[in-house]
């Protein structure tokens, strides 16, 4: 494949070289820092800070899933939130131990899978079948569903993938003989732990940073960016736009797996809008089109709450005293967001990324100048006022 | 060579084009021209399958392209610089035009295409890492039709060019334009322009509301009196 850099000449090889060895440095760091900050949480964490650490893990997989599906490729997708359902039921079934399932009653399953039995196994080799089977049939619906919904744009797509996540959830809730219905499924070995958390995120993100940096990755800002122009120059908007969308319901499914066989449950309420704005929320805090916004906003948005109960409870500041206000998280919450659309729309990160930004600082020639870079988030229906991608019919 | 028989297009209830009938032939460059409406950006976009005609059939040597989609039209060596600049903001100058080749099997004489784009466009070269949305008007359109010339088309379509440029400026895509024709490049150009158009273009369609009105050899439509009352301002 072609690279961006001049290939051809010898200096532009070395460049390339030595900002690859840039690359790795920065990325090695970045694994020992992580290494030795998960090194430090099992150590000294209490038990529910520990889950909460491996739950900015989770929704940090889920946010720079939706950051492919919808930051890249302009596609408002409301329906994330259903491969999450699908990873974690699917993880479910195949770990939850024989005899919980028939005691749970669960006459749909078919025999292979009530009998299964996969607590003999090494405890990380089953949750990564349950994970691994949990993206994978999560990816298999998305490539179904995804045909249809992936042509077309703006409110379009956010609806109809609504829509989609009204299905999975209405599925969910009636068919009990699998899913137990309202009540959901427990049970479920508590096999997620922090570094296999983690390792998910490590692998999400770098699978999701080498289809934005590959020509792919290009197509796809280029069809969010202007969906006449590039499909005018032959970007096949339909193909980009499925393929990030069937490898974000993969991930998301992974992460459906992994929450799941960290809280033990898998009930339906879990997986519809509250979820899903919360993400969308992560996401759009983050920037749009940036992963390290994403993983920041996932993090921002899993450990606030936490912090801000604290507030609701009262505390005395210096002279101050405050008594408890319930509710007063969430609003200061909302308020820090509504800051934060007005005065940074593009969210914190826009488009950008925080590596790439570091090294920049090193590299003066190559920066952009301050205030010019057109980081605006994709706005929420791109190409609306033209005619739906793919949906030439309409016109004859 | 390109052929466009009775070809209708329609946006709902509105009839964009009515019955239109061209041809390009392989190293001809061909001239639309039309007042604000006439069809011609329509008429453009279905030929680049954006959009499907409702009647009438497209031909470019003898595959008839109104069943293909967009990036299947443009494998087959047909690529168009739209209309009003349309290059991606956030992406970089080398971006943008690498985009312009993502057809393209011959991935190794890329580097080639790239240095005869800024053989054509200077300054696109001293903006190379600069962000596409950051490029002036003028800078924006070259791009835009530097990036359609990396999918190295046979045919190139171009959608007003010149619009809103300086004068200056306006000659600069003028004189690509001609030194394209002379590389034989064939070309589809649509242009408000009509005189410039008519200066470097072998012959020209005249397009009013939907309908081919007139055609013929460039030089013989620029001395028309009725073209020259109606779009050459004299
Ligand atoms: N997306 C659309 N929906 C509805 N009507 C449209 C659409 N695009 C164009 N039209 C209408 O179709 C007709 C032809 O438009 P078109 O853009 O092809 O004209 P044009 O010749 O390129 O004009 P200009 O010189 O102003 O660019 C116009 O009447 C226009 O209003
Ligand atoms: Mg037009």
């Amino acid at each position: 494949m072609v690279t961006l850099d001049h290939a051809g000449s010898p200096r532009g090889m070395a460049r390339s070289r030595s900002r690859g060895v840039q690359r790795l440095a920065v990325a090695v760091a970045a694994l020992a820092l992580l290494g030795l900050f998960l090194a430090y949480a099992e150590a000294s964490l209490n038990g529910y800070r520990q889950q909460l650490v491996t739950l900015v893990a989770i929704n940090a997989i889920i946010a720079v899933s939706l950051t492919l599906t919808s930051g890249f490729t302009g596609v408002f997708s409301l329906g994330q939130i259903g491969f999450l359902a699908i990873g974690a039921y699917t993880g479910a079934l195949l770990t939850i131990a024989p005899q919980w399932k028939s005691e749970m009653f669960l006459p749909g399953l078919p025999e292979w899978l009530a009998t299964l039995d996969l607590s003999a196994w090494p405890e990380q080799a089953a949750l990564l079948v349950a994970c691994v089977a949990g993206g994978g049939l999560a990816a298999l619906v998305a490539a179904l569903v995804g045909a249809p919904l992936m042509r077309l744009s703006g409110h379009y797509v956010a609806v109809a993938t609504m829509g989609f996540l009204i299905i999975v959830q209405a599925v969910a809730i009636n068919w009990e003989g699998v899913t137990r219905g309202a009540r959901g499924l427990s049970q479920i070995p508590g096999l997620t732990g922090l570094w296999v958390a983690y390792a998910w995120v490590v692998v999400t993100v770098y699978a999701v940073w080498r289809l934005r940096a590959s020509s792919f990755g290009r197509a796809m800002i280029a069809s969010r960016e202007n969906l006449i122009a590039a499909r005018a120059i032959g970007v096949d908007v339909l193909r980009k736009r499925l393929l990030a969308f069937v490898v974000g319901a993969f991930f998301t499914g992974v992460a459906g797996s992994l929450l799941v066989h960290q809280i033990g449950t898998a009930a339906p309420s879990a997986f519809y809008f509250t979820t899903t704005f919360n993400v969308i929320i992560m996401v759009v805090l983050g920037g749009m089109g940036s992963i390290s916004g994403a993983v920041v906003g996932a993090t921002i948005l899993t450990l606030a709450p936490e912090y801000l109960r604290d507030v609701e409870d009262g505390m005395d500041l210096g002279p101050l005293s405050f008594g408890a206000h319930y509710g007063l998280a969430q609003i200061i919450l909302a308020v820090g967001f509504i800051l934060v659309m007005i005065f940074r729309p593009q969210g914190l990160f826009g488009d950008r990324e925080v590596g790439p930004a570091l090294l920049g600082r090193f590299r003066p020639g190559r920066r952009r100048p301050a205030g010019l870079s057109p980081d605006a988030t994709p706005t929420l229906a791109p190409g609306v006022d033209e005619i739906p991608a793919d949906d030439r019919s309409r016109t004859g | 060579m390109l052929i466009l028989e009775d070809v209708h297009v329609a946006y709902g209830a509105i009839r964009a084009v009515k019955g239109v009938s061209l041809e390009v032939q392989d190293g001809e460059l061909v001239a639309l021209v039309g007042s604000n409406g006439a069809g011609k950006t329509t008429t453009l976009r279905t030929v680049s399958g954006l959009f499907r005609p409702r009647l009438g059939s497209i031909r470019y040597d003898g595959t008839d392209l109104t069943t293909l989609a967009p990036h299947e039209i443009v494998a087959r060596g047909i690529s168009q610089s739209p209309e009003g600049r349309q290059i991606f903001g956030s992406l970089t100058v080398r971006e943008n035009l690498m985009l312009g080749a993502v057809r393209r099997k011959d991935r190794a004489a890329l580097g080639d295409d790239l240095d005869r784009v800024f053989d054509l466009f200077p300054v696109l070269k001293e903006r190379i890492g600069q962000s596409g949305g950051t490029l002036s008007g003028g800078e924006q359109q070259m791009l835009a039709i530097g990036r359609a010339l990396m999918a190295r088309p046979r045919l190139l379509l171009l959608d007003e060019p010149s619009l809103g440029l300086a004068p200056l400026l306006v000659q600069r895509i003028f004189d690509v334009v001609a030194r394209l024709k002379a590389e034989g490049v064939t070309i589809l150009l649509v242009e408000q322009n009509a005189r410039k158009a008519l200066e470097v273009a072998d012959r020209a369609y005249v397009l009013e509301t939907g309908r081919i009105v007139l055609h013929g050899p460039a030089r013989e439509l620029a001395a028309n009196p009725e073209v020259e009352r109606a779009y050459l301002g004299g």
